[in-house]
């Protein structure tokens, strides 16, 4: 992508956002607010693909409450999937971890949006610490991940063009986590199927 | 929906050079309760408010065209203490900026929003940021203040609760203990953070606390490791280049900060300290282009200073420009009148015309700024001073004028390197800034010494007007004041007592307590003050 590929995509993402705000004033448009952030989230998606393609990611890695976060984003889903039960779960979460917010932020956001547009009535999101890792697990009540999806996670590919999107969103969060390095040991996205889809991000 | 309502009440202001982009932040903010919205386009409009209202909220976009930044905004205001520390500064980026902004914080934003967000997703952030402004106030006010003590007491407080702020506590703790050189607490605190998790920011801390402890081998240690491991963590670069000079390297330290502007080149302190240290290394075509492309991009905005004026006239002068040099020295009187900016133009001014062999204006320009009382002055306006004297052969006064920098400011390393740039500009060798540096220590422990053994022979009137003429030159230095405070006491137990006597060994012993309240003197000065109570 050239400068002006970039500056265009840049662009049409905030427009969408304006759009998305727009609509959230005059209220009852949950859906197409969701449908907005989301078409924008993924030229976000994109853009940062690009750049980590080009000139790889920083990420900025603080102590963050895990809690937090979850409630936060099951907040904020909350409205725009309004048929959906949204449960999350943070007992077992600990106090303090370390990570980028921001990023860490946009994968979960990326798989949020996948639960709730696969799920029939339920999602649940979760946060627990594990062997050393903290574990961030989004489950759904869908179909779960066709076997191709969990194929090419595995072998770190883009999926075909699918009824599930491209992927793009799962290979940027997999990069996100490997980028959260500790002790040698690198995080990592783990796509299961188990009444439904499972999606479980490890950050050491 | 508790917040909703409490936030009507709010101050906001919104930052972003983008009309569509500030309209529906408005909206946004509107839709969720915030009443008392004002909106601005850039940073001029945002100091202007911000220096006459107490806004609660500060929301900006990084992006702020021209080449300004919503972080030069940041540390423009903090630099200056403008920003209350309660008052929540929200940095919006995009994708694309925001590494810049992580790369560049060395003084951090409360909160990043990624753009575009909806209001959902902000009043759940928002909620988050209100409840660790409640937990953090009785910090933020004792900050304000500055009153350290306080600060390091409420963290204490809050540390025990271990709660998933403790992490940023020790940071403050330890940010704090460093300010009032307690360097071996803050050491420990960094260390303990270290145990939890190797984070950059606590490496640095740690360095820093190390070479405030003389352990400069330990530190460069750190400091080089750190480097390696992360490469772009630009608060590193700058200690390593005060590593460097205090190594008296200063070659090296110039490349090492030319390398942290070329990661990060927005940030002003860096580039006022790079223009400097490029004058005192002699590349001063370099520096005139560096000064004149950031004066130039920085024309309409506040965050220029004197200093940026004083650069760039010196850079030129020591090229023989000096008709140049006094032309943009007019345009900073045009822009800056305050005293020390005046002191500091002034002074620049009596180069330029000592530089194009104009004596007598160059010494009426001197006399200037040499006007005010030079014994108060902040240590970047006594430099400037410093090297208008040296150039204008007031040699004495300028020897003075640094050594009070380095006596007022004791082991401080980068005020080292200050006066040894200075030292280095007018021309002079290394090892006669080094002399200075040791003569200037030898002083204090001098003045120390012989205050002492003449209140130990009984000669407190001696020996109070000694100790007291340097406690009030130097109201920072600890050993002198915390041995004014004795020398009083004793004095006061030993011979007559007069009441102003006890107020000012109480104040001096305040100070002492506000420096440091562990001092080992403390207890020396308090046992004296007992003996006159039991003597009364």
């Amino acid at each position: 992508m050239n400068e002006l590929d970039l500056a265009v995509i840049h662009d049409a993402k905030n427009n969408l956002g304006g759009l998305a705000l727009r609509l959230e004033k005059l209220g009852n448009f949950s859906s197409e607010i969701e449908m907005l952030m989301h078409t924008s989230n993924r030229l976000t998606n994109l853009l940062l693909w690009h750049k980590h393609q080009e000139q790889g990611m920083r990420i900025n890695i603080e102590a963050n409450s895990p809690s937090d976060l979850i409630s936060e984003i099951s907040n904020e889903y909350c409205p725009l999937f309004p048929h959906i039960k949204i449960e999350s779960n943070t007992e077992k979460a600990p106090m303090i971890w370390f990570y980028d917010e921001l990023y860490i932020r946009l994968a979960l956001e990326n798989a949020m949006h996948n639960a709730c547009q696969f799920a029939k009535n339920k999602v649940q999101i979760s946060v627990e610490e594990s062997n050393g890792f903290l574990v961030f697990k989004l489950c759904d009540d869908g179909p779960g991940f066709s076997k191709s999806i969990i194929e090419n996670h595995s072998a770190n590919k883009f999926s075909d063009l699918s009824r599930r999107g491209t992927g793009l969103g799962l290979v940027l969060s997999s990069s996100i986590a490997s980028m959260h390095i500790n002790k040698e040991k690198n995080g990592n996205v783990s796509l299961h199927n188990s009444h439904g889809a499972v999606f479980e991000m490890f950050i050491p | 929906m508790a917040v909703i309502t409490s936030v009507s009440n709010m101050k906001v202001l919104i930052v972003d050079d983008m009309p569509e982009i500030r309209k529906q932040l408005q909206m946004s903010l509107g839709t969720l309760g915030f009443e008392k919205l004002q909106v601005v386009s850039n940073i001029k409009e945002a100091m202007e408010r911000i220096t006459s209202i107490r806004f609660d909220v500060i929301l900006c976009d990084y992006n702020l065209g021209d080449g300004t930044n919503g972080q030069q905004l940041l540390e423009y205001l903090r630099t200056n203490d403008l920003l209350p520390r309660n008052c929540l500064f929200i940095m919006i980026t995009a994708e694309n900026s925001y590494e810049s902004v992580v790369t560049a914080a060395e003084c951090m934003p409360d909160d990043y929003l990624l753009k575009p967000f909806t209001a959902g997703q902000f009043l759940a952030r928002f909620e988050k940021l209100l409840e660790r402004k409640i937990l953090l106030e009785t910090i933020d006010t004792a900050h304000d203040k500055r009153n350290w003590f306080k600060v390091i007491n409420e963290c204490d407080r809050i540390l025990t609760l271990k709660n998933k702020y403790y992490i940023d506590i020790c940071k403050i703790k330890a940010a704090t203990l460093m300010l009032i050189d307690r360097a071996e607490e803050a050491s420990k605190i960094y260390n303990e953070v270290l145990k939890i998790r190797e984070l950059p920011w606590a490496q640095l801390g740690l360095a820093r606390a190390k070479a405030k402890l003389g352990n400069f081998e330990l530190s460069r240690e750190i400091s080089s490791k750190l480097m390696q491991d992360h490469p772009h963590f630009v608060a590193n670069f700058d200690f390593m280049s005060e590593l460097l000079m205090h190594d008296n390297q200063p070659e090296l330290a110039l490349e090492t900060l030319k390398q942290a502007s070329a990661i990060c080149p927005s940030n002003l302190n860096r580039t006022r300290h790079l223009g400097a240290m490029a004058i005192a290394n002699g590349e001063h075509a370099e520096a005139e282009a560096l000064l004149a492309k950031t004066l130039k991009k920085h024309r309409h905005s506040p965050v220029r200073q004197a200093a940026d004026y004083a650069l760039l006239s010196r850079a030129l002068s020591e090229q023989n420009k000096t008709k140049e040099a006094l032309t943009a020295l007019k345009e900073a009187s045009s822009h800056f009148q305050d005293e020390y900016s005046s002191i500091v133009i002034a002074a620049s001014k009596s180069i330029a015309h000592n530089k194009a062999g104009n004596h007598e204006e160059a010494e009426k320009e001197l006399n200037k700024a040499l006007a005010g009382n030079t014994k108060v002055l902040p240590p970047a306006i006594s430099a400037a001073l410093a090297e208008a004297c040296f150039v204008g052969g007031k040699e004495e006064v300028a020897n003075t004028l640094l050594k009070q920098i380095l006596q007022n400011n004791p082991d401080d390393i980068r005020l080292q390197s200050r006066v040894k740039m200075v030292c280095a500009s007018v021309g002079k060798s290394i090892s006669e800034s080094i002399a200075l540096i040791q003569e200037s220590s030898k002083e204090i422990i001098k003045i120390n010494n012989e205050g002492v053994s003449k209140a130990k022979a009984g000669q407190y009137k001696e020996a109070i007007e000694l100790i007291i003429s340097a406690a009030e030159r130097l109201p920072n230095n600890l050993s002198i004041i915390s041995n004014a405070a004795l020398i009083l006491a004793a004095s006061i137990a030993n011979s007559d007592v007069t009441e102003d006597m006890l107020k000012l060994c109480l104040q001096y012993r305040q100070r002492v307590v506000d420096l440091n309240p562990d001092h080992p003197k403390l207890s020396q000065i308090d046992s004296m003050l007992k003996k006159t109570k039991e003597l009364a």
